[in-house]
């Protein structure tokens, strides 16, 4: 689903039920069973290390611009602290406004959802995140001969 | 915590990049494969490298820059900053 908060192209009536069906068919996570039987191939057979964790937030069905709105002056505020806390590591927008997208310097996925889940906008319901342990590119380590780990 | 490594390297003589270069660059890679640094640079003209480190401490950068074959033959030296988030952005939230 795409909000436009600061902008002037904020959807009504019609649009806005048409958006949020559009949005739905884009951001819907793929089904449990799909992603089960996805391939995870372990090439070099090393134990990646947990480095940080990509926190992909998107806004919930229930979002809208009226109702996000409110909410934005805390969210940002709430989201500043948690960079200075060290937490947040690098922050991005999603440029089509769909949501955000932060590197985290955590590496426990239960600790970035309890942090990511205390935000705003989280409390409320409106952004939820997605969330993926990233570690060192480990195939470079074929380079080198390193011996596994 | 983050500790960004400035390291100034000695110009090598064509010998000692041969002596040094193949184990140094291996070594190099294994830190980042180890989770323990997070980008790396060359410095300009060769004038050294920048890592940005993640350790738990400033001493724990230290061994780990001083093991390499380089840092072992003193040829690269490094100057180590703790770094963190910019906390005057903090002004901003007040």
């Amino acid at each position: 689903m795409k909000l436009t908060i600061a902008g002037k192209g904020i959807k009504t009536g019609r649009s806005t039920a048409f958006a949020v069906l559009i949005g739905l068919c884009v951001t819907l996570p793929p089904a449990r069973a799909l992603a089960a039987e996805q391939v995870r191939l372990n090439v070099t057979g090393k134990t990646v290390p947990t480095t940080k964790i990509l926190a992909v937030g998107s806004w919930t069905p229930k979002a809208t611009a009226d109702g996000v709105r409110p909410v934005l002056p805390a969210e940002v505020r709430d989201t500043v602290r948690l960079y200075l806390d060290g937490v947040i590591d690098q922050w991005f927008i999603q440029q089509d406004n769909s949501g955000v997208v932060f590197l985290l310097n955590v590496t426990e996925t239960d600790k970035a959802r309890a942090l990511l889940e205390k935000l705003p906008l989280g409390q409320a319901g409106l952004m939820e995140f997605q969330l993926t342990q990233l570690g060192p590119v480990s195939p470079l380590a074929s380079l080198i001969g390193a011996p596994a780990k | 915590m983050k500790v960004m490594a400035i390291g100034t390297l000695k110009p090598l003589t064509p010998e000692q990049r041969t002596m040094y270069l193949p184990k140094e660059v291996p070594a190099t890679l294994q830190i980042y494969l180890d989770g323990k640094m997070e980008q790396f640079w060359l410095r300009d003209k060769e004038a050294g490298v920048i890592f940005l480190m993640t350790v738990d401490s400033v001493e724990e950068a230290d061994t780990i820059l001083k093991a390499l074959p380089l840092g072992r033959a003193n040829l690269l030296t490094f100057e180590l900053m703790p770094i963190g988030p910019l906390s005057p952005l903090g002004m901003l939230i007040k």
